[in-house]
């Protein structure tokens, strides 16, 4: 399908972005590589009037280390993610989830604070954000502030950003041994399930998505690991009343991947 | 309408395609003058049953004797679990 009307303008500044938001409201979106609004717009799930596009916005791209931290511009494709030395070497767990996204055509043009914002339940970020406890860097006309990533995924498609919030830049803290394990739909190639690991010294964070309607942090699996106990079947603890359903996995089939996974991901 | 779009019906991409080695024999049909034989309905309806006799073929031994299309990963795992 084509999209419904809109008016398309292209932001030259921040400022100018939050103004537009500001004035426009809920009649505006964002655009930034479009990957996940453009397929919602072409179903007319998502009819915004006034298209902003923030993708040529300078400074909002780059990948840098700064002390304990290596710091992600929101507008960084998926494929810049992937094919960063430094992510690689200091946050690996972040490429290889980057790696998972899509295709190739899409890893090039879709970016990590568009898929944020977005919040697909079946995106693979979140788990990932999750996992490393990244604080997402945000402004807006009240200036910017940093959310926690296990305070911004409040459900599907809603996230803890403000109508007029934009999402600047994500801090992740150095992570040595982290994994991502991901059950790919075999047509969409979304996750069903994905688990991110981050093992530090005897303890795990556990960040979960496709799962349930909200991305979590699996505090049940990672309270079991520091016993020794079965972590990985206390998977679903706690989320049983939120846990997704379609015609390729219900809820069920969902809850016993999302045990599998958990255990290939502790393993790895 | 279970597949409505290429989200849900699974589209075989290049990388999900095996390296297929090629070989042939050749026995012309004898009722034509090309000795010519059909060959697309060979992939398009015999390919099917095999793959699903396969398939129940693998969890036989869990007492699994039919299983329906599409065999769905939550499928195979519904009739392992029976």
């Amino acid at each position: 399908m084509i999209p419904a009307k809109f008016d398309y303008i292209k932001a030259s500044s921040l400022s100018e972005a939050i103004g537009l938001l500001d004035k426009h409201g809920d009649d505006a979106k964002l655009l930034s590589g479009g990957h996940s609004l453009i397929p919602a717009m072409k179903l007319r799930l998502s009819r915004p009037e006034v298209l902003i596009d923030i993708s040529g916005i300078s400074g909002m791209n780059s990948i840098s280390e700064e002390g304990d931290e290596i710091v992600i511009g929101a507008n960084c494709t998926h494929a810049a993610i992937v094919n960063s030395d430094l992510v690689n070497n200091k946050l690996n767990i972040l490429a290889q989830t980057a790696k998972c996204i899509g295709d190739i055509q899409v890893r090039n043009r879709g970016t990590i604070g568009g898929s944020l914002a977005h919040a697909d339940p079946a995106a693979d970020y979140p788990a990932t954000v999750l996992a490393c406890d990244a604080n997402i860097v945000v402004e807006g006309k009240n200036g910017s502030r940093n959310i926690a990533a296990t305070d911004f995924f409040l459900g599907i498609f809603t996230t803890a950003l403000e109508e007029d919030e934009i999402i600047t830049s994500i801090r992740f803290p150095k992570v040595a041994n982290g994994n991502y394990q991901k059950f790919f739909q075999s047509a969409s190639r979304f996750a069903v399930v994905g688990i991110a690991a981050v093992k530090e010294g005897n303890s795990v964070k556990v960040g979960v998505t496709g799962v349930a309607g909200t991305p979590y942090r699996a505090t049940a699996v990672e309270n079991a690991y520091i016993g020794n106990s079965d972590a990985a079947s206390h998977a679903v603890d706690g989320v049983e009343d939120d846990l997704m359903s379609d015609h390729f996995a219900n809820e069920e089939y969902r809850a016993h991947l999302a045990k599998v996974y958990v255990k290939k991901a502790l393993e790895a | 309408m279970v597949t409505g779009s290429y989200m849900d019906y699974a589209m075989p991409r290049a990388d999900d395609v095996p390296m297929i080695e090629t070989d042939r024999t050749v026995t012309p049909c004898p009722h034509n003058p090309l000795g010519v034989k059909g060959a697309g309905e060979a992939g398009a309806i015999g390919s099917t049953p095999a793959v699903v006799n396969a398939v129940v073929d693998a969890l036989a031994h869990l007492g699994v004797t039919d299983i329906q299309m599409p065999v769905t990963p939550q499928r195979v795992w519904k009739a392992m679990q029976n």
